[in-house]
């Protein structure tokens, strides 16, 4: 079965995908860092135009950005509408929360993820943190196929979801089935990394190249973080 | 030499017997099938020799005790394919999963790359190096389980149903790969429920959590009463060729050897 996630789009051939990872992940946490720090209003407009300004560059299509940031937004729309009642300066908070979630995704929509893995390791993300990530993006398929699987045999079963006790209750037996299996697996899995020398060190190579774009683009990033603080410091 | 001695192997998990009192060897270079029903124990020994289980009695690899194996030195010697390749295969891509014992082991970047090359090219893999196993199909993944153990070339491979749920291309292009392995000097441990499979190895032992029978296939699988009460069958092609009262073959050349043989006899 062929599943794709983020980075459904990383062949595409934009300035955005053409960067080394490491350098277009620390480019965008740098930018990402800014913005979340910024309080004032013009900058944080400022902040969410920069960031669909990557967006553009990056030639993703539109609909599938949409696609993947729309419970994200869906998210923050319910937190803007909660801090609008509680919070303090609620506006402000949802732009700076969708400029840097735009940031994220294209960081991770531009690349294969395994390579963005990998370059998360070498910027100096933990070791277990990238390996879990790793394995969740390996396993995420084969949990939604094992789903998949189940809910058919349910179906050919002549089970219909209705909003009922037993619905509820079948649907909460499929997913402890799911998480027995799991559980087997992962015990599984553990087996066969030992029998091939796992110690827990980092067990991938990548060979990521740093050319003078990349530089120019991490830069560029540092400038416009930069900026951002004097546009709302002038202001 | 023997390259595996199991001597009085027992293991239980928890009051549930798996093993009871285990013992057979296997000599450098065999392929030898274990044929058992299900929960015969085939996949407790396997566990078992590879030291992840550890059982009650004796395990020797190439005359070394077991315990006295590094962790280093056991994934040298010995290498284990588990039944489904999904557990074998945790890496994002098909090159770092073959690359991943490699780089445990602590080779440099240059040989890791040129094994794992190596490898894919001699399973006809090398179009899927950075591929998601997730985009494999289920023979595409079979092989690279394989190939993520052999590349770190251990001296025993053990594979676990390596046939199972295969489509009959793939099952044959399998069967192939281990035949070619067992002639680069490897010794082969299959557990399996494919007779077709077994016939065409050294010798069967049929475990049922004892060992049950040790012998050449041919010998074994005439042994129709031990097969059907250990809930086993022999190949159709021996069925058969018992049935014409013919000499039983080892493999599909040999059968129409021996056919081609009987019809010059008659004229």
């Amino acid at each position: 079965m062929m599943h794709h996630l983020i980075d459904r789009y990383y062949h595409l051939n934009s300035f955005i995908h053409s960067l080394d990872p490491r350098a277009k992940l620390i480019g965008f946490f740098i930018l990402i860092l800014s913005i979340v720090l910024i309080k004032d209003l013009l900058a944080c407009i400022f902040a969410l135009v920069i960031s669909l300004i990557f967006l553009f560059l990056s030639k993703l299509p539109l609909r599938f950005a949409f696609e993947q940031l729309k419970y994200g937004l869906m998210f923050l729309l319910a937190l803007f509408f909660v801090m609008l009642i509680f919070g303090h300066k609620p506006f402000e908070m949802l732009l700076r929360a969708i400029s840097a979630l735009i940031l994220i995704f294209i960081a991770f929509a531009t690349s294969r993820f395994d390579v963005s893995i990998k370059a998360l390791n070498q910027i100096g993300f933990p070791n277990k943190l990238t390996q879990i990530l790793m394995f969740a993006y390996r396993y995420i398929f084969v949990f939604a196929e094992e789903y998949e699987r189940l809910s058919m045999a349910l179906k050919m079963k002549g089970f219909k979801r209705k909003t009922s006790k037993y619905t509820f209750e079948t649907i909460a037996k499929l997913i402890a089935t799911l998480f027995i299996r799991s559980y087997e697996r992962a015990e599984n899995v553990h087996n066969a990394m030992l029998l091939r020398g796992y110690t827990g060190n980092p067990s991938t190579i990548s060979s990521f190249k740093i050319t003078a774009k990349d530089l120019m683009f991490v830069t560029l990033s540092l400038y416009l973080a930069i900026s951002l603080h004097i546009i709302a410091w002038m202001l | 030499m023997d390259a595996i001695e199991v001597l009085n192997l027992s293991y239980a998990y928890e009051d549930q017997k798996a093993l009871e009192d285990v013992t057979f060897s296997v000599e450098k270079g065999e392929i030898v099938t274990i044929l058992g029903p299900n929960g015969a124990g085939k996949t407790t020994l396997f566990l078992n020799l590879v030291g992840i289980l550890k059982g009650d009695g004796e395990i020797k690899l190439f005359g070394k005790r077991l315990e006295d194996y590094s962790r280093r030195e056991l994934v040298k010697t010995i290498g284990m394919v588990f039944q489904n390749p999904d557990d074998q295969l945790f890496m994002p891509t098909v090159f770092d999963d073959v690359a991943f014992g490699l780089i445990n082991l602590g080779f440099e970047r240059g040989e890791v790359v040129e094994r794992v090359n190596e490898v894919l090219i001699k399973f006809g893999l090398e179009g899927c190096r950075d591929r998601y196993p997730h985009h494999l199909s289920f023979g595409e993944k079979k092989k690279v389980a394989i190939a993520s153990v052999v590349c770190i070339e251990p001296r025993i491979l053990l594979l676990d149903e390596p046939t199972a749920n295969l489509d009959p291309i793939s099952r044959e292009e399998l069967v192939k790969i281990i035949r070619d392995l067992n002639s680069d000097g490897i010794t082969i441990l299959i557990a399996t429920h494919d007779v077709d499979l077994a016939l065409q190895s050294d010798r069967v032992i049929i475990l049922n959590r004892r060992i049950v029978k040790i012998g050449k296939p041919k010998d074994v699988f005439l042994d129709l009463d031990t097969l059907k009460q250990n809930g086993l069958d022999a190949p159709q092609i021996v069925k058969l060729f018992l049935k014409l009262g013919f000499e039983i073959p080892q493999s599909l050349d040999e059968a129409i050897e021996i056919i081609a043989k009987r019809c010059n006899s008659f004229h």
